[in-house]
Formats: structure tokens, C-alpha cells, sequence
């Protein structure tokens, strides 16, 4: 049999099939055989068996550190803030809560991270059936069921007020006064979130204002306030709100606190999706009753909020002597160096002691 | 680990067919010293699986189809050439006139690609079909009749009928 089917010529064909089997098969080809070939070969097969276990262990190291070190990167607190870089000894603040440092304030952050502001939306069509009151600040949620907008203009608002003095209904309009603090206008509120709007003292004070009835969309709220000076209204706008740091904060504080002494409370940081690391000691502050202080935490040797590791402070906080006995709330929120805040007892804002 | 020990059955096999393994070896690549590299790396690489070969019934075909992938795959691995000035001592260079016939068909044997030597190889000293150098080599018979076209070509234009016949 021929592999070549282009020959021209079957004979010369044939005889180079002849010539190539005979060359191929003489003894031009002949080797020697081995002295010892299966212990030539066994100590082969043995070598490559070393290897093939060097390379096994080395993949095997290589691949725990990987399953090790990847959670690490990926989610720097998975290993619950034990990771080298973490590590300098026990956690503070974890079998006993970290001291408190002292008595020394400090002055407020300069910068709180806020929501940023909404996008304008439809005008607001559909307001809550009652608004109530914040010190002097009107709030007034969005009953439906969509973000809406609720401009002064739009919404004509009205504020009408008796004067004790004249025995008059006097009418006053929005936009007369600037909101203090944070805000965002036009008020693009989410529902359920309320828009505010401030009412301030205006000029020629000395008389009795009272009977305050606020006129928005056609519906009439009547809030509870007097005054002795005739109202200002600032526009309709919305607080947004405090950007929360990942941190879930607890505090223990006594339920009976006493006038003209201090006490001690106990606050409890836990960081729940992964290490919390701190780039600067956060500052918080604390509020009992009117009493407000800001102060900064003991971050001896804290680094971070480890994850699911809970990290306890104890604070100390001071009762006037002039607090009014009775029940008041005692909160606490913690500001990070990003601006975000920390607040203890967030459903709540606080806890209640009761002042005696 | 325990230091390994070749089955009984894997000794008899490797004392009993090297010698021709060899000389396989030795007609596919035409160099003593890559051919005996050859048949210890097939041997090694056989015995780390015997178990699992010897279970195939044809060892000897695995080590040859192994031999054979090896002097086609990784013969470059196991032996870089170097290109030097100097010739490499014993070898005599003669002319094809006063070159005996069968050194002359096995230096132009040596000078094919290696695809096309292994087809001759496999056809011409193992008498394999077209069908099992294609299985050997893991390549169609298209390509297994190709490659023998060109060989045959190239043996036939380089050999005066004289010498062939």
C-alpha cells in the first residue's frame, strides 16, 4: 500500500516504500539497552513525584492565603478586625468599656454630611391632615404617595393671627424671613417627610398675637402658639436629613439621675457590615435636656470599630442643678471625620432619666 | 511518603520492551541522546499512571503515542538547539556523491519536518494505517495523507532511481 496516490511512477513508488522500511529496520537504529532500566526509571518516577508534591503543597499555601487574604481585601472587616494591619493587641473597649477621658469640650464639627437636595417634582397636591409644631418651626408632611414639590407660590400660603390688642384677624404671607441652619427651598419633600416652615418674631414687638391659623392648599391648620411680637414666615423647605455612618450605637444610662451631680453611662459601637476604620478620633455629642456639650471620644489605641465586635464607652454626663426635676431625654450621636453621624438609640433618639 | 517502588508488573514491562522503545525512539527523532531522553520521559510519565495504563491492554502502544507527542511537542523544551560556528566533533561532512545510498536517505529522512518523519516513522517501521498514525498523532487522515504526499515528494525528487532502486 502506497500513501502517496500522486506517484507517477508504481514501481519507483513501490521501491522508495521498499527502501525506507529497510533503512528504517536495519541496525543503524540499534541502541544499547540500559544497564538498570527500572532503577533508572523508578528513580524518575520518584523525582517527579517529589515535585509533583512540592507543587501540591505550594498551590495549597497559595490558595489558603488567597481564601485568607481576598475576604480581607474585598471586606476589610471579615475577619472581624483581627487582620494584620488591625492587629495591635486586644481591641480596646471590648472586655471592659474605655475609660472616660475627661471633662474637656471641644468646639462643634464644621461640617455634618446632609442628604443632598431633591430634584424638583410636581407640586405638592395632597398635604397631611395635621402639621404640629418644632419650637417654631411648622411641620407639615407629604400625604401622598409620590415626591412632590411644595413652593411658596404654589401652595399660598397664609398665616392669619388674631392681635389681642385691636381684637383684629391680621394676615401675614410666606417668604418674609430666611430659615436658620440647613435647608433645602423649593421643599421637594419624599412622602411621609415633612416640609418645614419657621415662624419668627418681625418688627414693632408689644403686642399679643394669638390664635394662629396657617392656611396651605386651601386647608386650614390651626397651631398653638402666641407671641408677643407680630410673626415673620420663612419659605416652605426641608432639613435634609444627617447621612448615618454604618455603625449601630446603644448606650445604658441610669434610670434616675440626680440634680448637681454627675453620672455615668455606658455607649456600645458596633459596626455590622465590616471594620469601621477611623481616620480621626470622632467627636460627639451629648444632650441632656437643654444641657448641650460636644466632646471627643478616648480612641487610645482604637483603630477601627472591628466588625461585629462591640466597642463600649463610658461617658459621664453632668445634671445641673437648675434641670427640672421630672422625666427628660438623655441622647448621644458621634460625628465622623466624613461628616456622617453615629446616633445612640436611633429609633428613639436617646434614653429617658428621669431627673430628681 | 513512602518512597515508591515500580509494580512487578511495571518492572517486567520496562526491562522487557526498553530495548526496542529505544530504537523507536532513535528512528523517529535520529538522535541517540534526545531518544533516550524520550523513552525515560514516557517511562516516568507512564508509571506515575500504570495502574490506570496497564488496565488499557496495549502499554506499549500508550509509550509509543506518548514518545511520539513528546518528540513532537515538547522536544524543543527538552532541547533547545543553539546555532554554533563550530562543528560538533564526529561529525563528518561528506558529499552526496561519496555518501553511501542509505546514509543519504537517512540524512534526508533527518532533514523532513517532524510532522512528516513521524508519519513516515509510523507507516514505514511500525506498519500502522492511516487511521491509527491519525489517532497517534491526535490529527485527522487528511492531514496524515498530506504530510505522507510531501514526504514521499521530496524523498522522491532528492533520490535518483538508482538509489531508491
Amino acid at each position: 500500500m502506497s500513501l502517496d496516490n500522486t506517484v507517477d511512477s508504481p514501481s519507483v513508488d513501490s521501491a522508495l516504500d521498499e527502501r525506507l522500511r529497510d533503512v528504517l529496520r536495519d541496525n543503524g537504529f540499534e541502541l544499547p539497552g540500559w544497564d538498570d532500566p527500572v532503577g533508572r526509571v523508578a528513580s524518575g518516577i520518584r523525582r517527579r513525584r517529589r515535585h509533583r508534591l512540592v507543587l501540591a503543597s505550594t498551590v495549597t499555601c497559595i490558595l489558603a492565603a488567597l481564601l485568607l487574604a481576598i475576604p480581607a481585601v474585598l471586606w476589610p472587616g471579615y475577619w472581624g478586625g483581627y487582620w494584620p494591619g488591625y492587629w495591635a493587641g486586644p481591641t480596646p473597649g471590648v472586655d471592659s468599656p474605655i475609660a472616660f477621658p475627661g471633662d474637656a469640650e471641644v468646639p462643634a464639627p464644621a461640617h455634618l454630611a446632609r442628604r443632598s437636595p431633591r430634584a424638583d417634582a410636581k407640586p405638592c397636591t395632597e398635604l397631611a391632615e395635621q402639621a404640629w409644631m418644632e419650637g417654631s418651626t411648622v411641620m407639615l408632611p407629604n400625604a401622598s404617595s409620590h415626591r412632590c414639590t411644595l413652593r411658596d407660590g404654589a401652595a399660598q400660603t397664609v398665616l392669619s393671627v388674631t392681635n389681642a390688642g385691636t381684637g383684629l384677624r391680621e394676615v401675614f404671607t410666606s417668604g418674609s424671613a430666611t430659615p436658620r441652619g440647613a435647608w433645602q427651598s423649593p421643599a421637594t419633600i419624599d412622602p411621609g417627610e415633612p416640609a418645614r416652615l419657621d415662624i419668627t418674631a418681625g418688627n414693632g414687638c408689644g403686642q399679643r398675637f394669638e390664635d394662629f391659623v396657617l392656611s396651605v392648599l386651601g386647608r386650614s391648620y390651626e397651631l398653638d402658639l402666641s407671641t408677643d411680637c407680630p410673626p415673620s414666615l420663612t419659605g416652605w423647605y426641608v432639613e435634609p436629613p444627617l447621612l448615618n455612618a454604618p455603625l449601630t450605637v446603644t448606650m445604658k444610662a441610669p434610670t434616675t439621675v440626680q440634680r448637681g451631680q454627675f453620672f455615668d453611662y455606658v455607649v456600645t459601637v458596633l459596626s455590622v457590615p465590616g471594620t469601621f476604620k477611623l481616620r480621626d478620633c470622632p467627636v460627639y455629642l451629648q444632650r441632656l435636656g437643654t444641657r448641650v456639650a460636644w466632646r471627643r471620644l478616648n480612641c487610645d489605641r482604637l483603630k477601627a470599630f472591628p466588625a461585629h465586635t462591640p466597642v463600649s464607652f463610658t461617658m459621664r454626663a453632668y445634671v445641673p442643678p437648675d434641670q427640672p426635676p421630672g422625666s427628660t431625654k438623655l441622647s448621644w450621636m458621634a460625628v465622623m471625620s466624613d461628616g456622617t453621624v453615629a446616633i445612640a438609640n436611633l429609633a428613639t433618639d436617646g434614653v429617658k432619666v428621669d431627673v430628681i | 511518603m513512602s518512597r515508591w517502588a515500580a509494580p512487578e508488573s511495571f518492572a517486567e514491562f520496562v526491562r522487557g520492551r526498553h530495548g526496542d522503545l529505544l530504537r523507536f525512539a532513535h528512528v523517529l527523532c535520529g538522535d541517540r541522546y534526545l531518544a533516550e531522553d524520550l523513552v525515560q520521559d514516557a517511562l516516568e510519565r507512564v508509571g506515575m499512571a500504570w495502574a490506570r495504563i496497564e488496565r488499557q491492554d496495549n502499554p506499549e502502544g500508550y509509550v509509543r503515542k506518548t514518545i511520539t507527542n513528546r518528540y513532537l511537542n515538547q522536544v524543543r523544551v527538552m532541547r533547545r538547539e543553539r546555532l554554533t560556528d563550530s562543528v560538533p566533533e564526529g561529525l563528518v561532512l561528506q558529499s552526496e556523491q561519496s555518501e553511501p545510498p542509505d546514509d543519504h536517505l537517512r540524512r534526508l529522512l533527518s532533514e523532513l519536518p517532524r510532522q512528516q518523519r513521524a508519519v513516515i516513522v509510523l507507516r514505514f517501521y511500525l506498519d500502522y494505517s492511516e487511521a491509527q498514525i491519525a489517532e497517534t498523532l491526535g490529527c485527522s487522515a487528511g492531514t496524515v495523507k498530506s504530510n505522507a504526499s510531501r514526504a514521499m515528494a521530496k524523498l522522491r525528487n532528492a533520490l535518483t532511481p538508482e538509489v531508491i532502486s
